[in-house]
């Protein structure tokens, strides 16, 4: 197994304002080639079985939900607080209201 | 048809001569109004692949069931060729985000996995919007 990731390195930037049709910044792109260097170098313990594990590789960066794995992304647009667990209600609000049912939003 | 097209028609052909023919059918193709389970799988699709490419052999789902519960889901054949699932429920509630995971485990998210959690189903809500419903995240107006 690789040497563990430093993830200070990954510390997630400060939010940004972005439009639909925004080109990565040279910082942006920069971050996201650390991530995947820093990606392709680690190794998953192999007998590390847990199912849950959910590891990630996009190209927005990685995420992944189990806190033991890899922690490295992009941020997405600061919707909301993400730092305040009720305002992720608001996330799963606002797909059901304003997409899947935008007559609810009305 | 263009009006031009038409009176050019007209002095090849003559007046007399029916041209309908010549038009093109009308479209009819009235968008489609899919159900909630539809909708549930395009946007699956699309939040499966927030986690990355899945493992050949592996069905992967992550979607947003209603606004306070998000569900991932994975099935794969292990070594032994027998189906394998792992279901997860995150629920919102006023205390936090309950992980509901089978075998009746039960843990709120915490520490990284709690931001981790915030990331990816914001980064969800952003990738649906403009791939399944095609509308900016931001205004919710439709994209061109």
């Amino acid at each position: 197994m690789s040497e563990p990731l430093d993830r200070t390195q990954f510390q997630i930037p400060a939010s940004r304002e972005v439009a639909p049709d925004v080109q990565p910044t040279e910082a942006e792109l920069a971050f996201a080639a650390a991530i995947e260097a820093a990606v392709d170098t680690h190794t998953i313990d192999p007998e590390d079985t847990d199912p849950h594990r959910i590891e990630t590789n996009t190209n927005l960066g990685v995420v992944s939900l189990n806190a033991q794995e890899v922690v490295a992304t992009t941020p997405p647009v600061e919707y909301y607080d993400s730092t305040d667990y009720t305002k992720f209600g608001q996330v799963g609000r606002a797909v059901v209201e304003q997409l899947r049912n935008p007559e609810l939003a009305a | 048809m263009p009006t031009i097209i038409k009176k050019a028609l007209t002095l090849l052909i003559g007046d007399d001569a029916d041209v309908n023919w010549l038009k093109l059918p009308t479209r009819k193709r009235p968008l489609k109004k899919l159900t909630e389970r539809e909708l549930l799988t395009l946007e699956s699709a699309v939040g499966a692949k927030l986690f990355g490419p899945i493992p050949d052999g592996h069905r992967r789902e992550f979607f947003c069931f209603d606004e306070n519960t998000w569900i991932w889901h994975e099935e794969w054949i292990d070594d032994k060729k027998k189906l394998q699932t792992s279901t997860v429920r995150y629920e919102i509630n006023e205390h936090g985000v309950l992980k509901v995971q089978e075998g009746a485990r039960y843990s709120y998210l915490e520490g990284e996995e709690l931001q981790n959690f915030g990331i990816a189903i914001r980064m969800y809500y952003e990738q649906v919007a403009r791939e399944v419903y095609h509308r900016d995240p931001a205004t919710g107006k439709k994209l061109v």
